[in-house]
């Protein structure tokens, strides 16, 4: 006792234990030496990715005792460098909290209430309903049109979906001629591909987020990086730390605003005119890279003397079409080029079907297809390379942006014209040899009617500064999901195949011989399609598809025309709709117009809904806001509702593709618990179970499926079928099953299989690349040996620009890749975006095509001329060049044009989906205010992956509004207390937070308010409230039909929102004073 | 516990953290956090000002001080065998395998121009699509087999066969015109030339020696550097020419290529001249003997780019790939 009270005498413990100042191990006490960190015990580290945003953190998940107790960053990461966000940190409760459920439910037709129901009998049923619905819905012809196909069922996935999921459902669901197939992509950066594809040649990012630490100058619109993509951040503040200066352009000040250098208040969906204001004073200024221009964009090329811009034509371009509201783009085109779709084959322009065939072939998002290859064109362009040929354009884009004057700036977005003079000189001088800036957007740039041309028009911009493919330079799309690149990659979308591959088109694609044809370029390596079409075909049907039978190409139903997740929804309230999958996707949240996601819901047969927990999309039949409000009774909805568990990302091995076009691999740390499966395992067993079913029939519809390849190996107790020999299977192989190493190794003979080619090197050597961590520390900040990024693990996309034309880097600063003469081999610090072996100098031998036919100096491999487009001739459906149209709905006439709205925008007719008049339109003052949706650090999209988790419900406990002192006080409206937001289609109630980050805007000589929307609410999980959704409406981009949520109109007063039939009253009154009808808003052309 | 001096004092003594934490009982990513003052966890990415003075601080990841260290992706023989299967059950991507040759795509363009920038053009990509195609099949250093090995022996004779008649018709037309029309044409010929020797010299080294020798992948690699040397040289040349001589001269050499093309010897001579008057005479002579000897022999370019024997209608065994 005596001696243990001696050796526990602290001077005695300092000596002895060499803590002469008792501020180490002699200090520390009993309790504290027993604490141990989770970490230190576990069996085993395995490694993952954050399913959140699309940044892609890595993450150790430390596991014991067969349970998850740990998740950390993994510091290995070149990406997120072992930081998690909120989000991320919360990945813990995500995956094994309270909330989530591990029990199938099931709600039959007219139900109050939930039943439970073992997973095999559960499994079995969809499978039935499934078989039944096709078979009663299948669509042999369209107006004599062969489609093979069912207009009865449709799919909406979300985007946290791995790669090897989605590959799985669209395979299945294509074969069962199933066309609504729609993911998440389609609601976010659809845009992005329609507006980078055609500029640049394919739609993804051009550059990696660790890259932005070497720009000079960083411009960030359309998103709050900071708040939305925070680990990605690290590189913007890196950058900052190096010099660079950040400009945030934003209608809201917010965290991103906080931390950068300028931040430009704008009003929402405006861009256009500010990056056109830009562009104009580059060129009025000489500030543009006159070397990079001249040899890599298109601005030598002369266009059609019978093209028109919009300064002829008041706003819109030659080639509409009133009746059809699209545009023929034939007076677009280069002399010297043919396009190689067209939409006059088979029709004289008098011929009653020319319109239809106009608008189905518009409405068919063709733009989406330019995803890894450029707009499909043939012949050579006629050009001056002095610039100075009128019809070139280059001053083509002159004359059309000498209007975007700092004057129009000012009047329209709202940005005094000092400030936008600052940001001209910053960027325009942080660009050329020794310099580059780099641009950075999300979803506020991509939804808009046309968001497209913002990207657009930012793209046209840094070609004209020499910005593209070139260290610090770029254009970074960031996505806000997991793996939201990877869902366009491998679509789950209806207008796309497997690496960007158009869906065949009904009225276009009859054959395989007329697909080919119809699609590819002549030049450049989408020239080579036919070689990834037919590997397609043969991963889909293997044996069965042989060259006499095209492959099974006639297995591929047809689309003809738009069948986006908005098109399904409307399709549902009609009726023709009748079986809905939700592969986790919330749209009773997170879609615009929310109430008619749910109206449209009501209205179906049956409904699979998988995800962690009952979110809305699950049970809106008992509680939904229609049910409170009576326009829904639940006993009246048939509506069979299926509640499938989903697993984890911790619980499923999967590769995701984040914002970089990088593949990473996530291992499975466990396998989980009671029913919850991964995507999977259900569409392989749905697949399966399907298959045998139909087994012995001879009905020709059924060939497809029966023929399908479907025989992927399983494991374990629950028979996870394994991710990794679907990963093998998109990599593809040769005709002795060996894997394939690259897209070029790809045959039109069918002695290759490959379901997805541009992922074709993933699995190069037998072994999976996406699973690949090198730690960055030990190589270049690229990281070429962290996961696997398409195509062929390049990182820096056309990164051949950035070396001059005889192959040396513009500048020692900003060397990336250059010619080496020694080696006769492009060499640098990534893997060059070009032919490696073809050299600075090589010009095409005349008739030359494919890749043979891109010169030396032609850096954009996936265009038919090898150039970045200033000016598009073709891929886009609304116009060459961007051109400011104000959104659906604003507060102001458009003061450039006569022409108000984008002529071409899609709109939709319907009870529940009202427009406001807009500008000098009588009625519009009633919905005064401009409404722009945000998203915030601590929750996630449609809230189903945070609003269950109550670390995240407790940073972000409350759905709110931002609005100005000013406003406030105009409208009487408390900090702290309710305010309710009404517009045609419904009102909503929110906490109101008074803040100066809120501008009011001087636009077109008075003042505009705007009133900023988190988007995350619903009224189901730890925190409850109003959906944003609710008040939006149904107005897309032409291009890919991504919906305007960003800028719309509303009008805003204290006080909580009433309940009841009260609440659709209340709605019904705003639309009467504001005089709203079916036609409000709906004109094509302003008269 | 050690203190900051211990630990260091050790670490120069060039103990490694995991013995420095053995030594005093503790985890070895507790000793590097000593040493440093930064956690070994990922929190230690510090600027260079940061890092400057610092002692005790790694090159490369800290996270194995705390984690087990991270495995790379392996083979795995499940997903293996499972393709192997896909493709024995899919008899048409096996035919379609066997019929395929290496035989470069057609020339598209011949009739619409003679212009000789074009002609040699189109027979420097028809070589470059062969030197691709000889790349992509592993030769016996990356352990392809038997079969692998036979298919490149075949492309390379083939590249033998249309360098050794592309390369005699640009000594007779297009160097001698090169001298004639360019400045400094000279020297641009000279240097043609001498690489235009290298890759005869090596051509000939490696006629005879089998696919399955260690020395045939690496002569060939040193061939396929030399060629794309050679050509990236020519595209120099041959942009210059275009621009600086006029069409219809161009076109008039492109008229006496092709023919020269078609009657050049099939196999090199590197001890022949190589300027224009007696290499005509040459030619003429080294030609028809090398048809005759084509005709005659059974010559690896006539296989087109395939194995001697065609597989048997069996799954060909996993060459052997390590990684």
């Amino acid at each position: 006792m005596i001696r243990d009270l001696i050796e526990h005498w602290p001077v005695l413990r300092q000596v002895r234990e060499r803590d002469a100042f008792g501020r180490g191990i002699a200090a520390k006490s009993k309790q504290s030496d027993n604490l141990e960190p989770r970490t230190a015990n576990a069996d085993k580290v395995v490694k993952s990715i954050c399913p959140y945003c699309g940044v892609g953190c890595g993450q150790n998940i430390y596991v014991k005792d067969d349970q998850i107790v740990q998740i950390e960053g993994d510091p290995d990461s070149p990406v997120s460098r072992g930081r998690l966000c909120p989000k991320g940190a919360a990945t813990l409760e995500l995956s094994t909290g309270p909330t989530r459920r591990y029990h199938v439910l099931y709600r039959p037709p007219h139900a109050t209430d939930w039943e439970r129901l073992p997973l095999d009998r559960a499994m079995e049923m969809v499978a039935d309903r499934v078989i039944r619905t096709r078979r009663e819905k299948w669509q042999q012809t369209f107006k004599d049109k062969e489609v093979r196909r069912t207009m009865g069922i449709a799919s909406l996935g979300g985007a946290t979906l791995d790669n090897e999921e989605n590959y799985l459902i669209k395979k299945l669901l294509t074969a069962l001629g199933v066309v609504q197939i729609e993911n998440q992509a389609r609601l976010c950066h659809s845009a992005t591909v329609a507006g980078l594809g055609p500029s640049f040649g394919r739609g993804g990012a051009t550059t990696a987020m660790q890259d932005l630490q070497h720009s000079d100058c960083i411009v960030i619109e359309g998103s709050s990086f900071a708040e939305a993509h925070p680990v990605g951040f690290q590189w913007v503040m890196e950058a900052k730390a190096r010099g660079a200066t950040v400009i945030h352009v934003d209608p809201r000040f917010s965290r991103t605003s906080a931390l950068a250098d300028v931040h430009v208040p704008i009003r929402a969906g405006t861009d256009i005119v500010f990056l056109g204001g830009i562009i104009r004073y580059a060129i009025e200024h000489d500030k543009w890279f006159r070397d990079y221009v001249v040899n890599y964009t298109n601005a030598p090329q002369i266009i059609r003397d019978e093209y028109r811009d919009t300064e002829d034509l008041n706003g819109i371009f030659s080639g509409f079409h009133e009746k059809a509201s699209a545009y023929e783009n034939e007076a677009w085109l280069p002399e010297g080029m043919s396009q190689t779709t067209d939409p006059e084959d088979g029709g004289e322009k008098d011929d009653p079907e020319y319109e239809e065939r106009l608008q189905a072939v518009k409405d068919a998002g063709t733009a989406e297809t330019h995803g890894s290859g450029g707009a499909g064109m043939h012949g050579s362009p006629n050009t001056d390379p002095t610039l100075q040929h009128p019809l070139c354009v280059f001053q083509l884009l002159r004359k059309h942006y000498a209007r975007y004057t700092p004057e129009y700036v000012e009047q329209i977005c709202g940005i005094p014209r000092d400030l936008f003079q600052k940001v001209c000189e910053v960027v325009t001088s942080s660009s050329g040899r020794d310099r580059t800036t780099s641009f950075v957007y999300a979803v506020g740039w991509t939804q808009h009617t046309d968001g497209s041309q913002f990207i657009r028009a930012a793209s046209i911009l840094q070609l004209l500064l020499g910005n593209i493919g070139r260290p610090g330079g770029g254009i970074q799309a960031l996505r806000g999901h997991a793996s939201i690149q990877g869902s366009t990659d491998i679509p789950t979308l209806f207008n796309l195949l497997p690496g960007y591959l158009p869906m065949p088109h009904a009225y276009e694609h009859a054959t395989l011989d007329d697909y080919i044809e119809g699609e590819k370029s002549g030049k450049g390596f989408w020239g080579d399609m036919r070689a990834y079409m037919v590997s397609l075909l043969k991963a889909y049907w293997g044996p069965a598809a042989t060259p006499e039978n095209d492959f099974c190409y006639d297995y591929l139903p047809k689309i003809t025309g738009s069948h986006s997740t908005y098109d399904t929804v409307l399709n549902q309230m009609a009726g023709e709709c009748k079986g809905y999958f939700l592969m986790g996707e919330n749209p009773a949240v997170g879609s615009a117009n929310a109430k008619m996601q749910r109206l449209g819901m009501a209205n179906l047969d049956w409904l699979v809904v998988r995800d962690f927990s009952l979110i809305e999309s699950a049970t809106w039949w008992k509680d939904g806001p229609e049910i409170d409000s009576g326009e829904l009774k639940t006993g009246d909805i048939a509506t069979e509702v299926f509640f499938f568990p989903a697993a984890s990302h911790t619980e499923k091995n999967g590769s995701f593709t984040n914002t970089n076009r990088m593949l990473q691999w996530h291992y499975e740390s466990k396998e989980p618990d009671g029913e919850a499966r991964s995507d999977l395992w259900f569409m392989y067993h749905l697949g399966r179970i399907i298959k045998e079913k139909l087994a012995g029939s001879t009905d020709p519809i059924d060939r497809p499926v029966l023929d399908l390849t479907w025989d992927y190996p399983t494991e374990g107790a629950i028979e996870e079928p394994n991710a990794e020999s679907v990963l093998a299977e998109i990599n593809g192989w040769d005709s002795e099953g060996s894997p394939l190493a690259s897209y070029e190794q790809l045959n039109e003979d069918g002695s290759t299989a490959c379901g997805c080619w541009i992922y074709c090197g993933v699995y190069a050597d037998g072994v999976n690349q996406a699973a690949r961590r090198k730690p960055a520390k030990e190589q270049n900040w690229l990281g070429g040996e962290w996961g696997w990024a398409w195509p062929a693990n390049r990182r820096l996309l056309y990164n051949r620009a950035s070396a001059d034309p005889d192959g040396k880097p513009w500048s020692p600063r900003k060397a990336l890749v250059w010619w080496d003469e020694e080696k006769a081999l492009w060499v640098g610090h990534d893997i060059p975006d070009f032919t490696a072996s073809k050299g600075p100098h090589y010009r095409p031998p005349a008739g030359a095509t494919r890749g043979e036919a891109l010169s030396g100096i032609d850096p954009f491999v996936m265009q038919a001329d090898g150039k970045g487009w200033l000016f598009a001739p073709a891929g886009l459906v609304d116009g060459p060049l961007p051109t400011h149209y104000e959104p659906q709905e604003s507060p102001t006439a458009n003061p450039m044009y006569k022409q108000q709205r984008s002529p071409v925008r899609q709109i939709f007719r319907h009870e529940h989906n009202r427009y406001h008049p807009s500008g000098s339109e009588p009625g519009a003052e009633v919905y005064p205010h401009v409404v722009t949706t945000f998203r915030l650090t601590e929750h996630f999209t449609a809230g189903g992956m945070s609003r269950w988790v109550s670390r995240l419900s407790e940073l972000q406990p409350e759905m709110f509004c931002e609005v100005s002192p000013e406003l406030a006080d105009e409208c009487g409206l408390e900090h702290r207390g309710w305010a309710t937001i009404i517009t045609a289609r419904n009102c909503i109630e929110a906490r109101v937070l008074v803040t100066g980050r809120m501008t009011p805007l001087l636009i077109d000589g008075r003042v505009v308010h705007q009133i900023a929307l988190p988007f995350h609410w619903g009224p189901n999980g730890y925190t409850q409230g109003d959906s944003a959704n609710d008040l939006t409406s149904i107005v897309l981009d032409p291009n890919v039909h991504i919906q305007e949520v960003k800028a719309l109109t509303a009008a805003i007063r204290p006080g909580r929102r009433p309940t009841g039939p009260a609440r659709v009253e209340l709605v019904r009154d705003y639309q009467r004073r504001a005089g709203v009808t079916a036609e409000t808003g709906t004109e094509v052309l302003s008269v | 516990m050690p203190t900051r001096t211990q630990v260091l004092e050790r670490v120069r003594r060039a103990h490694t953290y995991q013995e420095i934490g053995e030594e005093f009982l503790i985890p070895p990513g507790q000793a590097y956090l000593i040493a440093t003052g930064l956690p070994a966890d990922g929190s230690d990415v510090v600027t260079e000002e940061q890092a400057a003075g610092r002692e005790g601080l790694i090159e490369g990841s800290t996270q194995q001080l705390v984690n087990p260290s991270t495995e790379l992706p392996k083979h795995q023989q499940l997903v293996e065998e499972w393709m192997k299967r896909r493709v024995a059950a899919d008899e048409a991507i096996r035919r379609a395998g066997e019929r395929r040759t290496a035989a470069p795509p057609e020339i598209e363009g011949e009739d619409q121009t003679d212009d000789v920038v074009s002609v040699i053009g189109w027979q420097h990509n028809q070589v470059k699509w062969l030197q691709e195609q000889l790349e992509t099949v592993p030769g016996v250093r990356k352990g392809g087999s038997e079969a692998k090995q036979q298919q490149r022996v075949s492309i390379l004779d083939m590249i033998r066969v249309r360098l050794s008649q592309h390369e005699t018709a640009e000594e007779e037309h297009f160097w001698p015109a090169v001298r004639q029309r360019l400045e400094g044409g000279d020297e641009l010929a000279e240097r043609a030339l001498a690489q235009e020797q290298e890759g005869k010299d090596l051509l000939q080294e490696l006629a005879g020696i089998p696919g399955g020798d260690d020395r045939f992948d690496e002569l060939v690699e040193k061939l396929v550097a030399a060629l794309r040397k050679h050509v990236a040289f020519e595209d120099k040349v041959l942009l210059r020419f275009k621009e600086e001589v006029p069409d219809e001269e161009r076109s008039e050499i492109g008229r006496k290529f092709q023919p020269a093309y078609e009657h050049a010897p099939t196999r090199p001579h590197p001890h022949a001249p190589n300027s224009s008057a007696p290499l005509k005479a040459a030619a003429k002579m080294a030609a028809p003997m090398d048809r005759a000897r084509d005709a005659l022999g059974d010559r690896p370019a006539k296989r087109q780019g395939q194995a001697e024997k065609k597989p048997a209608n069996q799954v060909t065994r996993k060459k052997g790939g390590k990684k």
